[in-house]
């Protein structure tokens, strides 16, 4: 299983946001909205967009529409467990990157001398 | 009240007007049929139906609407969640042709929001291998045995009636052929350019 989740890593900003979004149901009016939002108003979702990553997502089953939704039009969505585990798997990896980004810029990189 | 609505609602009917536009467009050059449809709405022409090379306009006060083309084929029946969700962003399903569907929307109503469908590369590359993989598989098999087929009929029946009918036939695969491997090539260059960008 986590193997598997490991195989959707690096996820693109916006499925990244979008899952991230999804921690809590909404439907793609509040998806659209929640990304704006986590993204500093950098990502604005246009609908083709939305509607492939929620697809993929579903069918990867990270996501799922809730069941007492399925007569309206407006489909609400939320993450499941695999998601969140991604998700998580996903904020570790992306930690790192921004850790040793960090220490190389501040502390300097005297540390990878053997490389120059 | 409710009678005076239906009337009005009739009145409208009566005073609609409409007009047909023949116009030809090639799936790689859609930037140009939205330029098109776009500089119609400022006339208040508003794109009402799509059809094989022609587009029924109706008339209304004059719009900035914004026109995008999405490619989509589905097997599964999940058509009314797609299309739920373009409605929710705020854009409006107009018709669909073959595999097209057209939307707009307009932005003076619509602020802060994407004027793209496609609002990152990924996607939008994904958009145009779909394209690509729809002519490779349904065209590309047509052509092949049919050409060949028209050729060797034309050769065998030249100088009679059936076969002027044949090397019309001929002419006419070999243009299509034509056309479909330059979009093939323009679709190519097209994802080969984005993945340069390379940027999300």
């Amino acid at each position: 299983m986590k193997e598997n989740i490991k195989g959707f890593s690096p996820l693109t900003e916006t499925t990244f946001f979008i899952l991230l979004a999804l921690n809590e149901p909404l439907h793609g009016y509040g998806i659209m909205n929640m990304v704006n939002e986590l993204s500093s108003g950098r990502i604005k979702l246009g609908p083709g967009t939305l509607y492939g990553a929620l697809s993929n997502l579903v069918e990867s089953k990270l996501i799922e529409p809730l069941a007492n939704d399925k007569r309206s039009r407006r489909k609400t969505y939320r993450i499941t467990g695999s998601g969140r585990k991604l998700l998580e798997y996903e904020i570790k990896r992306l930690k790192e990157i921004v850790k040793t980004a960090n220490d190389f810029i501040r502390k300097g990189s005297g540390k990878y001398e053997r490389y120059k | 009240m409710i009678l005076l609505g239906k009337g009005l609602v009739n009145m409208k009917d009566i005073n609609r007007e409409t007009k047909r536009v023949f116009k030809i467009f090639f799936a790689w050059n859609e930037k140009k049929e939205q330029d098109w449809l776009e500089s119609m709405s400022y006339k208040g022409w508003h794109l009402e139906r799509v059809g094989f090379m022609n587009y029924l306009f109706e008339k209304g006060s004059p719009k900035g609407y914004v026109y995008r083309f999405d490619f989509k084929i589905t097997f599964k029946d999940d058509q009314d969640d797609y299309l739920a969700i373009f409605e929710d962003l705020g854009w409006e399903f107009i018709d669909r042709f073959s595999s097209w569907y057209y939307f707009r929307i307009d932005p003076e109503k619509q602020k802060g929001k994407s004027l793209e469908i496609y609002s990152d590369n990924p996607s939008l590359i994904k958009k145009y291998q779909r394209l690509l993989i729809f002519l490779l598989v349904v065209t590309g098999p047509m052509i092949y045995f049919s050409i060949p087929k028209f050729i060797e009929r034309s050769i065998i029946s030249y100088g009679t009636s059936i076969g002027i009918l044949y090397i019309l036939l001929t002419v006419f695969s070999v243009i299509i052929e034509g056309l479909v491997i330059f979009a093939i090539i323009r679709f190519l260059i097209k994802i080969t350019r984005l993945r340069r960008q390379g940027k999300e």
